[in-house]
């Protein structure tokens, strides 16, 4: 089968007819771009989590920590990108805001819708792409790491007491 | 008079017509915003790659200086990697799905919604048709046709023929409208499937993009880290010759520390 039949087939289908067709509403043409970031970012993760998990270079300990770590980074980068995408691209706030900062071209409906759509798209993208995942992730991110490390750090310190106390212990008895 | 003047100014203070000119621009400026698409997604990610996260490091990170410069060194170089190999699949992915869709191999039967050449020879003719009559128009339409040829339908181009069909005789600007619209929505039709299909194929490559990105990145940290510890190492070099030549002039004591600083070096520099 050749490359432009199956082209062919994927943009005729149905669904990608009905997707186009809803493109030309500001608010979807907006999620539709946030998700597809979205959706890029947790493959990315997915594969990472992947090749961690079949390295074996990597001490088994190490490896299961660092896949655990990706996949928190991976979900907690969805979730707030979606979370902060979808409360910005809000067709209310987004009204609400258009009709602030564009009054002087309130009467040209067609500028002004043209104006209102590419504000959308953007202010989205600026808060879910740079604000939520660059700052907002990494904070959570690094928090969830400092909990965890602290968690493997108490194990570990109960161990090496445990160890020490069983260490003494066998002195003794010698 | 004086008060009177003032008070008008009050009234009317020079800022406020400024505000507002400013505001009209940067109404404008969002109105005529056109394509925001894979592109704005690609270079957003970038941005925030390149600069914010930098930025939050140099700042938030309680981390030693040579490491959080590291870090922050690490991010834009991964984002420009990470752009040069996303950029050119956007671009030639476009290109190739646009070629495609003008050749009909996209149609299917009688099907033509994403053949922009197809509506747009069509829209041509017919304003071309529709403007014969009256020579100003003709002369508009011409223009028209130029631009569109030459830059493709952009926000502005369509904006002025929308004006020009406003001013066809009747019987002929329901015709131009028709043919307008349907060159409009194929040109819009093709660039939201350009967008989805080069998504599709940016997934698709994630693990080849990962994989190169991971080739790349330590080969172009290393080649930045080579030059700049090749400068430290010169600068301390020529730091140990200077306290040697002072050493010979003041003392063993410190000819001593100097040449054992020397040697020190020297043999940092052989092992590095």
């Amino acid at each position: 089968m050749k490359i432009s039949n199956v082209l062919a087939n994927i943009a005729n289908s149905k669904f990608m007819v009905n997707h186009i067709q809803k493109c030309d509403d500001a608010k979807f043409l907006t999620r539709t771009l946030l998700l597809t970031s979205v959706a890029k970012d947790v493959f990315a993760y997915g594969l990472r989590v992947k090749n961690t998990l079949e390295n074996d270079k990597i001490p088994e300990d190490k490896k299961k920590f660092s896949a655990h770590m990706d996949m928190a980074t991976g979900i907690t980068t969805a979730a707030v990108q979606i979370g902060a995408g979808f409360l910005v691209s809000n067709d209310k706030l987004q009204t609400n805001i258009a009709n602030k900062l564009f009054k002087p071209i309130l009467n040209d409906k067609r500028a002004f819708n043209s104006a209102k759509t590419s504000f959308s798209a953007i202010s989205t993208m600026i808060i879910a792409t740079l604000f939520a995942k660059r700052i907002l992730t990494p904070l959570i991110a690094s928090k969830m790491v400092y909990k965890l490390e602290h968690k493997n750090d108490n194990k570990n310190g109960n161990n090496a007491i445990g160890n020490k106390n069983n260490i003494e212990t066998k002195n003794k008895s010698v | 008079m004086k008060i009177n003047r003032i008070n008008t100014n009050y009234a009317n203070p020079a800022f406020k017509g400024g505000c507002t000119a400013l505001q009209h621009k940067f109404a404008n400026t969002f109105a005529n915003i056109d394509g925001i698409g894979e592109g704005a997604s690609i270079a957003f990610d970038f941005l925030g790659k390149a600069v914010v996260v930098p930025a939050v490091i140099m700042l938030a990170s309680k981390e030693p200086k040579e490491k959080k410069e590291y870090s922050a060194l690490k991010n834009p170089v991964a984002a420009t990697i990470q752009l040069a190999l996303e950029a050119p699949i956007l671009f030639f992915g476009s290109k190739a799905i646009e070629k495609a869709a003008n050749k009909g191999l996209l149609d299917k039967g009688q099907n033509k919604q994403y053949n922009e050449k197809f509506f747009k020879d069509s829209f041509t003719s017919t304003l071309r048709d529709a403007a014969k009559e009256n020579s100003a128009s003709a002369k508009r339409a011409e223009e028209l046709i130029n631009n569109i040829n030459v830059k493709g339908l952009t926000k502005k181009i369509a904006e002025s023929a929308e004006d020009l069909i406003e001013t066809l005789p009747e019987k002929s600007k329901d015709l131009a409208k028709k043919a307008f619209q349907d060159y409009n929505t194929a040109h819009r039709k093709l660039y939201h499937l350009q967008n989805r299909l080069c998504f599709a194929a940016a997934i698709i490559l994630t693990p080849l993009i990962c994989a190169l990105e991971n080739k790349l990145h330590p080969i172009v940290m290393d080649k930045i880290y080579e030059k700049e510890s090749l400068n430290a190492n010169k600068h301390q070099q020529a730091n140990v010759l200077k306290q040697e030549v002072c050493s010979m002039q003041n003392g063993k004591a410190w000819q001593y520390i100097s040449i054992h600083a020397f040697i020190k070096s020297l043999k940092k520099g052989a092992a590095q």
